[in-house]
């Protein structure tokens, strides 16, 4: 082991010693609420949001352990964004946990090892590493959603995502062994040249069929999204709010890295599929969302709308011809847009999960749009951080969504822009067009809030005070939404838009 | 002799797997998927890789069996129940619509394959040493990710059964 594969190991020891210091400290005898113990898993999240500072701006990409473990600035963007959503759900859920009366430590161990294992997935570039890294988190995460056991709909959240999950960890095993069949290798750069070999060719294009059933389930897409609503709405509030943002995060940079290789060939016509699962998945969740009285299952369906406008960038990453022959998607502003929309996703996200969780009554109930009706009038701030979050996630100018949203689509117009293939530009359109329609539901919230009477039960609503992690959260999502959504760092403190954007070019800039 | 030796062997894991799914006694499917298991090992064997075939008999049809076994006569299931769920057959259909070009591309592939004689290789393949060296120094980083993936199963178990916390 050199020195350099220690530094790989550095935004991932913390998450992995808080765990195991929480289960040595939180297993002691007289097992009560231990203020610690959140401070332990905050701790563990703050050593990596410092090893990914000390770490920056990386000079090259080492692949460490023979190539188990990447370090570049993609996995480090991954180990921050990943890091950033678990200290938000861990601060969330001292509170939440409080008021359910189901305050243990090994709530946050899981979280803890759930973030190292989507941390592991962004910094894998070999199928074995990708897997274990899945599984990490996949197993910590069925837990975290029944964790709330004496409830119904939580153990069926549990239920269901442990079965489709599993499933699905099974089509990705098994797209795996035909990879595997087809390259001899583990690893992902080894496919794009193994694709060219027409005897291992059909092995490669059904083994990458059945990644992709794997990721696209991860990530809510649909035709693989029916576990979602489901499994969304019942799980820990805190824990949705994590699972919608830190799961993307994860999936979509491994899937990032898979298609940089496997683009290294247009003729797959891998494009042409995933064109159509974008189209699909904004349409079914948004008009799904529509439909919902809940805002927490309506903030699940569009969490699926989300990763359809996300797959829109997939489909249009290109790259510039390396001098080698090869193509670099260092440079790819698609790739950089859906790291950006990511990022805006988990401010926005997790500041919208984070009220609800305050919301929230005994059995998941105080979550219907009429349990908001006149809340705008009488808990201002709450009101007023809700309606950021709804609009940001809308995408309305001024709010970091809308930059994320504008990179996305307009990464589609760039890359479809004066080719004779007019495909791309109307990809574009139709998402935003399906941006218009989550505009709906989205507005929705807001004229729940102010337009609409206060409810009759409303002084029994909620805490009278807001708790501390959760009001931390919620401000600092609510300065995030608008700080990267206004473009200019007008404070200079390398934290606005210009900033974010810089740090997401070099993510990518140490890609390959 | 060493074709017909890996057809028996082959036959009897697909047999074994068959029996696995199809049984309705949850005990007749733990103890098929031994047959799968000792077959395989018997595959290793005749692949030169006598190590990872005696694992093979001792980790999965040795002691990850006894724990199947166990879980299975601790559950203690009635019959009964599972001879209420059938499965239905409707789904037969669309799955063989869904898998059958699927099976037909892996099956012609694996088909074209020449069945030449086996490789040559050297002496210490599949021996302890060289799957050693594998797990601790290509794949260390995954092998301990794997604890991890251990750890976490157990701390999620027992948070999700145990009565009192």
């Amino acid at each position: 082991m050199t020195w350099e594969d220690t530094k790989s190991l550095m935004p991932l020891l913390g998450p992995f010693l808080a765990a195991l210091a929480i289960l040595v400290v939180g297993g002691r005898k007289e097992r009560g609420p231990n203020p610690l113990l959140p401070l332990l898993a905050l701790a563990g999240f703050g050593w990596t949001l410092v090893g990914v500072g000390c770490l920056w701006p990386l000079e090259g990409a080492h692949d460490a352990f023979a190539g188990g473990l990447r370090l570049d600035g993609l996995g480090l963007v991954v180990a921050l964004l990943v890091s950033l959503g678990g200290a938000a759900c861990t601060l969330l859920s001292v509170d939440y946990l409080k008021r359910r009366g189901r305050n243990l430590p090994e709530f946050y161990v899981l979280v803890l090892f759930s973030a190292l294992g989507m941390m592991v997935m962004g910094m894998s570039t070999n199928w074995l590493s990708l897997l274990l890294g899945l599984e990490t988190m996949s197993l910590a995460l069925y837990v975290l959603c029944g964790f709330l056991r004496d409830e119904t709909r939580s153990v069926e959240s549990s239920i269901k995502y442990f079965l489709t999950g599993s499933f699905a960890s099974g089509l990705f095993l098994f797209g795996m062994g035909l990879l595997y069949g087809g390259t001899g290798s583990f690893e992902f750069r080894d496919l794009g040249g193994a694709m060219l070999d027409a005897q291992s060719q059909p092995l490669i294009v059904v083994g990458v069929g059945f990644l992709l059933a794997g990721f696209l389930f991860k990530i809510g897409a649909a035709p693989l999204h029916m576990w979602l609503p489901d499994v969304y709405e019942g799980a820990p509030t805190p824990i949705t709010g994590f699972m919608a943002t830190g799961v993307k995060v994860a999936a979509f940079a491994a899937v990032i890295r898979v298609l940089s290789e496997i683009y290294q060939h247009e003729h797959v016509g891998l494009r042409d599929v995933l064109w159509w699962i974008a189209l699909i998945t904004m349409i079914v969740g948004n008009v799904a969302a529509l439909a919902q009285t809940s805002v927490k299952r309506m903030l699940a369906y569009s969490s699926i709308a989300h990763a359809g406008y996300l797959t829109i960038a997939l489909v249009v990453m290109r790259g510039a011809v390396g001098e080698n022959g090869a193509i670099d998607f260092s440079g790819s502003l698609a790739a950089r847009a859906i790291l950006y929309y990511l990022l805006a996703y988990l401010v926005a996200n997790m500041g919208a999960f984070g009220v609800l969780s305050y919301l929230e009554k005994q059995g998941g109930k105080g979550l219907a749009y009429e349990d908001l009706a006149g809340l705008g009038f009488k808990h201002r701030f709450l009101g007023l951080v809700l309606s950021v979050f709804a609009l940001s996630l809308a995408g309305i100018p001024g709010t970091a969504g809308f930059v994320g949203k504008f990179l996305v689509f307009g990464s589609a117009v760039d890359a479809g822009v004066g080719t004779a293939d007019s495909s791309f530009v109307l990809l574009a359109v139709l998402g935003i067009l399906n941006s218009l329609v989550g505009l709906y539901y989205y507005l929705r919230v807001l004229i729940q809030l102010y337009a609409k009477p206060l409810a009759e039960d409303a002084s029994t609503r909620g805490a009278p005070l807001v708790g501390m992690g959760t009001g931390l959260v919620i401000v600092a999502s609510f300065i995030g939404t608008l700080w990267w959504g206004f473009g200019a760092d007008f404070l200079n403190l390398g934290f606005g838009v210009e900033p974010a954007m810089r740090m997401m070019q070099g993510a990518l800039a140490t890609l390959r | 002799m060493e074709r017909l030796i890996f057809y028996v062997l082959a036959t009897v894991a697909v047999a074994g797997a068959l029996g696995t799914v199809s049984f309705k006694n949850p005990l007749s499917c733990a103890l098929s998927l031994v047959v799968t298991f000792v077959a395989l090992s018997g595959l290793y064997f005749q692949n030169d890789a006598p190590f990872v075939g005696v694992l093979q008999l001792l980790v999965y049809a040795g002691a990850i069996m006894v724990l199947v076994i166990f879980v299975i006569m601790l559950l203690n299931l009635p019959d009964v129940q599972l001879e209420q769920e059938r499965v239905s057959r409707q789904g037969i259909p669309l799955a063989l619509f869904l898998l059958g070009p699927l099976g037909v591309l892996v099956i012609s592939r694996l088909i074209s394959i020449e069945l030449g004689e086996k490789p040559e290789v050297n002496a210490s393949f599949g021996s302890a040493a060289s799957v050693g060296e594998l797990l601790f120094e290509k794949y260390l980083f995954q092998f301990e990710i794997i604890s991890v993936v251990l750890l976490v199963a157990i701390v999620g178990a027992v948070v999700l059964a145990k009565k009192r916390l």
